[in-house]
């Protein structure tokens, strides 16, 4: 996210809408890239964005320039997406939700090779991310795609460093089961493969 | 360092460049003579790493932005007919308690007397100002025909030192002048 002036801050503060809406279209895809990657779900990171901003609107006039302006927006949005996974335990395939977003983003423009190869990137990241918990999500998250430290993870996600590390840890044992998998039925004939994933 | 040691370290603060220079060093060093810590690696950074460095920024579709304005407007509503909504439940709750109205309904009476007291001090004290400044007009007249008598009784700032006033043994008249 590009740092936003203080003086937009201070003007959106007092109510001004136009310096909002500049504060929106500079942290916007900041936010809606977190909370979709921590529900990995597009429509619950839409809502996740727009209360994400309804509390950016209501709170910001008693923000004090303590922490930094972009720290604070890390919490409000990580603790937004992680509340939601916890609220919606629902049970839809991720299939459905990926081709959702494939779709989502394919809307208008025939699918070039290029964003074919986009789209086919971002199915693979959220089959990643849904092998996780919601909390081990949101580590790596910030630690792989925001590139946050732990002391920094640490803070956002109000736990100790400690925690942080074992989260990462346990988020990426999981991954690599998960790709041992994925290369085991790779290398498996089909009938074998499709045995294999009946498996309990 | 044995080898899980090593593993375990891969799986975070090594590749988060979160320990000292003397523990990578020895990583380092492992790594150098240990194929299956290398390729330990390798497989970490391809199953955890490398995929999610790629990942882009991805904008909400425009839809997010009019359903915020539209959120926010009617958050701005809902807020105003809460202020009302809470005066109005404040009044409720104070009506349904007779004892708490009764207490608030003498207070306003005991309120109300004060007020109506003091305003009557205040335009009493008003007709007191108003009365002195009728009094000062037959001073001035008393002091006009003094004057033109020759009494000194009220001497004005611009007589003479008191020293020669007090001096006069009479009133200065014809009659005065010729017994004298």
């Amino acid at each position: 996210m590009k740092e936003i002036p203080k003086h937009i801050l201070l003007r959106a503060s007092l109510g001004d809408a136009e310096a909002f809406e500049t504060i929106y279209q500079l942290a916007s895809g900041f936010v809606y890239s977190i909370a979709l990657r921590i529900t990995n779900n597009p429509e619950d990171a839409q809502d996740v964005t727009q209360d994400v901003f309804i509390k950016i609107y209501k709170n910001l006039k008693n923000f004090k320039f303590f922490s930094s302006f972009k720290t604070w927006v890390y919490r409000i949005t990580v603790n937004t997406a992680l509340n939601t996974c916890r609220e919606i335990s629902r049970q839809i395939s991720q299939r459905a939700d990926h081709d959702s977003l494939a779709s989502h983003q394919g809307e208008g423009d025939p699918m070039t090779e290029i964003a074919a190869e986009r789209a086919d990137h971002e199915r693979l990241i959220m089959d990643l991310l849904a092998v996780l918990n919601p909390d081990q999500r949101a580590c790596i998250v910030l630690r792989e795609i925001e590139g946050l430290n732990y002391r920094e993870i640490s803070e956002v996600l109000n736990i100790n460093i400690n925690t942080v590390r074992s989260r990462l840890k346990r988020a990426r044992e999981a991954l690599l089961a998960y790709r041992k998998s994925e290369v085991m039925k790779d290398e498996l004939p089909k009938d074998t493969a499709v045995a294999v994933s009946r498996l309990p | 360092m044995n080898c899980q040691k090593i593993q375990q370290l891969l799986l975070a603060d090594y590749l988060d460049g979160e320990v000292s220079e003397r523990i990578k060093h020895e990583v380092e060093g492992h790594l150098d003579l240990c194929c299956a810590c290398r390729q330990f690696e390798r497989a970490v950074q391809d199953a955890a790493i490398r995929p999610f460095k790629q990942a882009r920024r991805i904008r909400p579709p425009d839809e997010v932005w009019n359903k915020l304005k539209e959120a926010i407007a009617s958050e701005e509503q809902a807020a105003g007919a809460g202020f009302l909504a809470n005066i109005w439940d404040v009044m409720q709750s104070i009506f349904s308690n007779p004892k708490l109205a009764f207490t608030i309904l003498i207070m306003a009476i005991a309120s109300l007397a004060i007020m109506v007291i003091a305003m009557d001090v205040y335009l009493n004290n008003q007709r007191v100002v108003k009365n002195s400044a009728h009094i000062e007009q037959p001073i001035k007249q008393v002091k006009y025909l003094s004057e033109i008598i020759g009494v000194s009784e009220y001497p004005s700032s611009d007589d003479e030192p008191s020293d020669e006033y007090d001096s006069h043994d009479g009133y200065g008249t014809a009659i005065e002048e010729y017994f004298l």
